[in-house]
């Protein structure tokens, strides 16, 4: 075997190398503010009479990593601070992500009612909405925080109620920075009706959670 | 690669007399059909280039409405409820159709007729698609999620002009020649002779 083979076969082995990452994430998880007959499921779904709703809130963001090789066995050994990898975002929007799954087809959605209250303050409107979208289809999604995909009218801006007859997802633009997940808020899902009744509207409580996920690649 | 096209068929499952005799008796009957654009907005936003290409499926609306008239027309029904607005297509876990539980959750009861196509690409500058477009039907029994029939048909949707750079795409019918939708409405009568089994022609 030549020199010049060996080295090819080093730099092969470099450079089909995969990488291994640890990171910690901090996000806002969703919670019950009342929860006497209420609970959120594994998939983040809270059940009301005759539908499932989930809120999400994009503002999660890792806070810390390992990284590093993974030619036979995974090393992530290289930290990495959260403020290079994903430093915190200090401009609006901030986005919020809203899922609707009703039994039956009398369910309609006003997605302009929804509330935020930051800090107990009065609620903030969405100035903008986006929807309906499908659901994205991934598992974990509690602690997942994007949960509308494919949207297939590229509209926004919708002020009428718009009928919810399947697994539907909208999102909603608010005009502050997004807050840390140290900060609690609320999400008051108004606009939410069946057959053009109200439905009592859940008060969606954010406070900080945690996760840790794993990333290796070839 | 020839073998691609084969693996993606929908299976075939042919309606029994008893099936077909049911649709008189059924009181409810609905025809959904699911999203066949996946991208609405403009290709071009100004001078950039926002999408390379079209996500399009088998005009699928179009082709339910032609199928419903016809089957009604054929055995004189009138309890088909043409549903008008398309739905998103949650796939299987085999990713092979789209969740049936998902239509039990919405219409809760009686037979429904669904039509998918899965989706393809047509570049900016139009052409041709990659494969013909096909459509899959199935009849579907909510209270037991039974499946009853199931058949997809496939027609060539030919030379595709350039879609529009910068407007909203109304709906994929906008895309399609008017010879090619011909052929789609020749696709749902096909079907509707292999749900009644008529000789092929």
């Amino acid at each position: 075997m030549t020199p010049r083979s060996v080295l090819g076969i080093a730099l092969t082995l470099v450079l089909a190398q995969g990488c291994a990452a640890v990171q910690r994430w901090e996000f806002s998880r969703p919670t019950l503010e009342r929860p006497e007959s209420m609970a959120i499921d594994e998939k983040g779904y809270v059940g009301l009479p005759g539908v499932k709703v989930a809120v999400t809130a994009r503002n999660d963001r890792a806070t810390f990593a390992l990284a590093g090789p993974a030619i036979v066995v995974p090393l992530p050994i290289i930290p990495l601070p959260g403020s290079v990898i994903d430093p915190p975002k200090r401009e609006p929007p901030f986005w919020i992500d809203v899922a609707i799954d009703p039994e039956g087809e009398g369910f309609t959605f006003a997605p302009g009612e929804v509330r935020l209250h930051v800090d107990r303050r009065a609620g903030l409107t969405p100035t903008l909405t986006r929807g309906p979208a499908a659901v994205s289809e991934y598992l974990g999604r509690r602690d997942g925080q994007v949960l509308c995909g494919f949207d297939p009218s590229g509209d926004n801006g919708a002020i009428a109620p718009i009928p919810v007859r399947e697994r539907t997802c909208f999102s909603l633009r608010f005009e502050i920075v997004p807050p840390t997940a140290d900060t609690s808020f609320v999400v008051s899902l108004h606009g939410l009706a069946k057959d053009g009744q109200p439905v009592d509207p859940p008060q969606i409580l954010f406070t900080k959670g945690r996760a840790w996920s794993f990333q290796c690649c070839l | 690669m020839l073998v691609l096209p084969a693996c993606a068929s929908a299976p075939r499952v042919p309606a029994t007399a008893e099936t077909i005799a049911s649709l008189a008796r059924e009181r409810q009957i609905v025809a959904v059909h699911y999203h066949a654009l996946g991208t609405p907005g403009p290709l071009h936003n100004g001078a950039r280039l926002v999408h390379g290409s079209v996500t399009m499926a088998a005009p699928t609306g179009w082709i339910k409405d032609r199928f419903v008239q016809s089957l009604e027309a054929r055995l004189g029904l009138q309890q088909i409820r043409n549903v008008p607005e398309p739905r998103f297509a949650y796939l299987e876990r085999e990713r092979a159709a789209p969740d049936a539980r998902a239509l039990k959750r919405t219409f809760e009861r009686g037979l429904v007729f669904d039509f998918y196509s899965p989706w393809q690409y047509l570049p900016a500058a139009g052409g041709r698609l990659y494969r013909a477009s096909e459509i899959q039907v199935r009849l579907l029994r909510l209270d037991d999620l039974s499946l009853l029939w199931a058949d997809s048909c496939s027609f060539d949707a030919g030379h595709l002009p350039p879609p529009p750079l910068f407007l909203r795409l109304e709906s994929v019918e906008k895309l399609y020649t008017p010879a090619a939708l011909g052929r789609a409405s020749g696709c749902a009568d096909v079907l509707v002779a292999r749900l009644l089994g008529d000789p092929e022609r």
